[in-house]
């Protein structure tokens, strides 16, 4: 939602800073513009001395191979419904800035308000509903600026992930579907966290939060983390996370560590010829679960995990893109990825009657019904998944983009909704499931995708 | 944005050449295994049917059979699968149209506690049709 994985202090102090301050902006000394997970506009349309407001739309369509009948779409966090038109995510806001005080709230309209509440099982923890009372918001923020170093921020409140490098804005990013790395990595936090600028290069962004894109905590625990950010030259971006936490119900000795690695560079710029740019971005994630019967390497069975004999519980992936620009109108990526995740703490969980969790929205209405074939997320389960995909994306105006793509996904167990869905015998939700109904998951997914995102 | 004019050839071929590549992007995708994609019709043997359907969503021969309301039953399945049927009675030797379909009888087994269900699923035998009735 943000400019990418920066908020620039400029952009949130009312007070015009002089020429001197105004060359000490962090990252201002280049053009970002063609960052994979960054804003690519010039400018804000929208833009009042206390208000810069923003529109975004988001929306899809694609396609399966496997045409699951109930057009349910299993393991993505930007693809929900299968051959219909959706309306992906809607989100109206901005930024409030007025003196040294700061504010970002964005909506969260679409099929995301209930596509990505649903994979925080914190909100299971107690009452009042977290997953009802926050859908709608994919941003609410805001805080106090500092004009010390080159900025500094002090900000409380739901805001934006940039672990797995793509953002949750699909108007930034080089592909629609991302690789796993990003897919199953947060889109948020719910927390404090306090940016510091300490160079015109270099921000540092601790964060004190619930957890790992949760509304609620899991345990007594906190989680920790932050975000450094290092762009030395306008062809060279390297962002890294880190993260612990305690995120595990009932097992507040279990505790979830995860580090997160993208550099993406810029090897060829020419305005002036037929490619006019050639990027790529390489992510690395590492990560692992420690304590309460699981570890990083372990040789325990499901089922039989122990603390003596853990079971291995790690997310090891990689993705890279490489994409080419034409211009500023036309741009064509190719790339993919790769992860391994014993134990499937991170794995989405598909949904319907495949559901591991309670979703009494997507199931039987308000009275919620057991999953008659729920996915197993126990420790000592295996998972491993591989994907590519290749598109072209048309940006006649900075406003908009068109995308098209192709993407395959793998895995080494059954996954993806197969043609006989997720839901039930014909696909609706009303049609009751003979006792032992299995969801249909395969494991391979096919499609070709289409979407239409506007930007203001 | 680059605007194509007779000045700046290099825009003018982009454009051609992207515009060229939008119209054979359906080839591009064909080429991808995508030939006979999309489609819910002509389901091969093995594959998931819906029941409820108007008409016979499987290829010639076979049938969409299975748990009610299919015609057509797999004895201790819970599903319905696409499978070749002669008068009513499955001749097809796909695992999925097999009595206990592959699973589906464990399945059956786990959700309803059905003793025969689960005599079936532990032995792989169908049992005789009066099992049960004591």
């Amino acid at each position: 939602m943000s400019a990418g994985p920066t908020a620039t202090p400029a952009a949130v102090s009312a007070a015009p800073a002089p020429a001197d301050d105004l060359a000490r902006e962090p990252f201002a000394f280049g053009d970002f513009s063609w960052l994979n997970g960054s804003n690519r506009q010039s400018k804000a349309l929208l833009d009042t001395p206390i208000f810069t407001g923003s529109l975004l739309l988001d929306v899809n369509y694609s396609a399966s191979r496997n045409m699951p009948i109930d057009n349910t779409v299993v393991g993505s966090t930007v693809l929900y419904r299968n051959s219909e038109l959706t309306v992906a995510f809607l989100g109206f806001g901005g930024d409030l800035h007025y003196e040294h005080a700061r504010g970002r709230f964005m909506t969260q309209l679409g099929v995301r308000s209930t596509g990505v509440p649903r994979n925080d099982f914190s909100t299971f923890h107690g009452q009042y509903d977290l997953q009802t009372a926050l859908r709608y918001v994919s941003e609410a923020n805001g805080g106090y600026h500092w004009d010390l170093l080159h900025g500094v921020n002090l900000d409380a409140g739901i805001f934006m992930s940039y672990v797995g490098l793509f953002s949750f804005a699909n108007f930034e990013n080089w592909m629609y579907m991302p690789s796993y790395t990003s897919d199953n990595t947060p889109w948020f936090f719910n927390g404090v966290r306090l940016q510091m600028y300490l160079t015109e290069t270099l921000k540092i962004e601790p964060w004190i939060i619930n957890g790992w894109q949760t509304y609620g905590k899991f345990n007594e625990m906190p989680g920790f983390g932050s975000q450094v950010l290092f762009r030395p030259a306008d062809w060279l971006s390297v962002l890294s996370n880190w993260y612990v936490g305690w995120d595990a119900q009932d097992q507040p000795g279990l505790f979830r560590w995860h580090t997160d690695t993208s550099g993406t560079v810029s090897y060829y710029h020419n305005p002036k010829t037929f490619i006019t740019r050639i990027a790529s971005s390489y992510t690395i994630d590492v990560g692992g679960e420690q304590g309460d019967g699981v570890a990083f390497t372990g040789s325990g069975t499901e089922g039989h995990c122990t603390t003596a004999n853990p079971c291995a519980a790690r997310f090891v992936s990689g993705m890279m893109y490489h994409r080419v620009w034409f211009g500023d109108t036309f741009a064509v990526t190719v790339g993919g990825g790769f992860m391994s995740n014993p134990s499937r703490y991170l794995v989405l969980p598909p949904t319907g009657n495949a559901s591991p969790v309670p979703q009494p929205l997507s199931t039987q209405g308000v009275q919620y019904v057991t999953a008659s074939s729920p996915y197993d997320l126990n420790p000592g389960t295996n998972f491993n998944a591989w994907d590519y995909s290749f598109g072209l994306q048309y940006m006649p105006v900075e406003q908009f983009t068109f995308d098209l793509e192709w993407n395959h996904r793998q895995a080494d167990v059954p996954y993806f909704a197969g043609h006989g869905g997720v839901t039930s015998p014909d696909g609706y939700i009303t049609t009751p499931t003979p006792g032992g109904w299995r969801a249909d998951l395969v494991k391979s997914d096919d499609r070709v995708v289409a979407a239409w995102l506007v930007r203001f | 944005m680059n605007t194509p004019t007779m000045k700046n050839p290099f825009a003018l071929l982009r454009c051609a050449l992207v515009v060229a590549g939008v119209l054979s992007a359906p080839s591009l995708l064909a080429g991808c295994g995508f030939e006979g994609g999309f489609n819910s019709e002509n389901l091969s043997e093995g594959s998931r049917c819906n029941p409820f359907l108007s008409h016979n969503d499987c290829s010639a021969g076979a049938v969409c059979a299975g748990a009610s309301p299919s015609t057509v039953t797999i004895p201790f399945c819970p599903e319905n699968y696409c499978c070749s049927a002669n008068n009513g009675a499955i001749t097809s030797t796909n695992p999925n149209c097999q009595p206990g379909c592959n699973g589906g009888a464990a399945a059956m087994c786990a959700a309803t506690g059905d003793p025969v269900t689960c005599a079936f699923a532990d032995s792989g035998t169908v049992p005789p049709i009066d099992a049960g009735a004591e």
